[in-house]
């Protein structure tokens, strides 16, 4: 009576949240699973985030980062090239960016109970994500991305609930401005399984600095490399 | 940069062209029949929430939609509107109640219910002549008992996410992954709020932690057919 449809194909695609853990613990598939990811570049795309981000040169960045920023612009609307080990370091170096930011938050000592202890839950989410995405790259064949470093502004309770809704939101844009470029499925699902978790942490911070939970309505909407790179420099030191 | 999901893009009868298997709009009952939704036994209570609520465990396979859906793209498109029509349909139901909400349970109904009609407006529109009509529903009081509809809001939401999240990686056109992952989140930060609104420790926020789990659609179906809401 409640039985599933008779009629249903099952594919015997893996599923992601295994996907997730196969890639961190365990290298036996892969193989298949390079096969998959098909044409992804070898090189490190750390190197690229900070370059675009202007952190280290301090005289000429302002133009060699619109520069690069340009090329990433041209290369995310037909982001075969750049490969979904890009993708995954960019994704990487954000939640780089997300676990140090929490982790300040937490040291600061800014919240406390309720609060507080979400402060922490997300904190750990992010570093977990971190985690995934360094086995993912790995996976791929690539190396993972450097970890940046960050410096966030941490003055009071309110202002740092207020600059975590803006860099979970961020961040759910910023997957989602990548998901269509994914090739391969495993990464895809991957990348969504991470997705869905920041934008739940951006709604919820969303009621508790009382802004809206879906800022842009009934579809979110996405944000491209430039876009993400650009509001994140000012967070890189 | 303004974005907006572009109709033109994400349309109509170009990716349903694909589809040598049409879903033809006016067998609305033998399509829901044949997806195997429509007539599960009715439940209530505690029994309906058991039924959607989401296994701990992690999907079995990527499963599609059966083929009643349509084929290919149509097909998941299909399906996600299925669930978008029950959750619209929810929270329309919830709205025309009254219910004695907080004031924070009534923006998160107000939020749900403008969103799911747009995703249910939208699909619509992009399935043109192939969407499936809407069911008829009977929430059996779930959303006519405040209780009720804040669990049951709850379940809805998560069970979004688990499905888009798990047909996302079917979809072929770049233009409908685009489209249904802008959905997805949506649906993932609804899940969040009245996670919170119903458990203020947290936990449920993010039921699955660092990951969410995405659904078959034959899990997802089953579900929803064990609630009893979908009724011809």
């Amino acid at each position: 009576m409640s039985s599933p449809p008779s009629e249903q194909s099952e594919q015997p695609v893996p599923q992601p949240a295994g996907i997730v853990e196969r890639l961190v613990r365990d290298d036996s598939d892969r193989k298949k699973f390079l096969k998959m990811a098909g044409a992804a570049a070898g090189t490190s795309f750390g190197a690229f985030v900070l370059a675009a981000c202007g952190s280290s040169s301090k005289s000429s960045s302002s133009s060699s980062a619109t520069g690069t920023a340009a090329t990433a612009s041209t290369s995310t609307s037909s982001s075969k090239e750049m490969g979904d080990l890009a993708i995954v370091n960019y994704a990487l170096t954000l939640e780089y960016l997300e676990t140090e930011f929490y982790a300040k938050v937490v040291a600061s000592g800014l919240f406390n109970g309720k609060v507080g202890s979400l402060i922490k839950d997300f904190g750990r989410q992010e570093q977990t994500h971190v985690e995934a995405l360094k086995g993912t790259a790995e996976k791929l064949g690539g190396t993972p991305a450097a970890k940046p470093e960050g410096k966030f502004p941490i003055q009071s309770a309110s202002q740092v609930a207020q600059l975590a809704y803006t860099v979970e939101n961020l961040g759910a844009s910023a997957y989602l401005g990548q998901a269509a470029s994914i090739q391969s499925p495993e990464v895809l699902a991957a990348a969504l399984a991470i997705h869905t978790v920041e934008a739940r942490h951006a709604a919820t911070l969303g009621t508790l600095v009382k802004k809206p939970v879906t800022p842009n309505g009934a579809f979110a909407k996405p944000a491209d490399m430039p876009t993400v790179l650009a509001a994140v420099k000012p967070f890189l030191a | 940069m303004s974005y907006q999901i572009n109709l033109d893009e994400v349309d109509v009868d170009c990716a349903v062209r694909e589809a040598a298997e049409e879903v033809s709009g006016d067998t609305r009952l033998s399509f829901l029949k044949k997806a195997g939704i429509a007539g599960g036994t009715a439940m209530s209570g505690g029994a309906v929430l058991s039924a959607l609520a989401p296994n701990a465990f992690a999907a079995s396979g990527h499963g599609r939609p059966p083929s009643s859906f349509g084929k290919g793209d149509v097909g998941i498109l299909n399906y996600a509107l299925t669930l978008e029509y029950l959750e619209a349909a929810f929270y329309n139901g919830a709205t025309a109640a009254n219910l004695p909400l907080s004031s924070q349970a009534q923006v998160f109904l107000k939020v749900v219910t403008k969103d799911e009609n747009a995703h249910v407006a939208f699909l619509k529109k992009a399935l043109g002549s192939k969407a499936a009509k809407e069911p008829k529903f009977n929430f059996k009081g779930a959303n006519t008992n405040a209780e009720m509809f804040l669990k049951t809001a709850q379940v809805l939401e998560n069970t979004g996410v688990h499905a888009y999240s798990g047909q996302a990686v079917n979809i072929k056109k770049g233009a409908y992954v685009k489209a249904a992952v802008s959905i997805l989140t949506i649906e993932a930060r609804h899940a969040s709020v009245i996670g919170l609104l119903n458990d203020p420790s947290g936990e449920m926020i993010a039921p699955d932690g660092a990951f969410d789990t995405p659904f078959t659609a034959a899990k997802v179906l089953a579900a929803v057919k064990g609630t009893g809401f979908i009724v011809g």
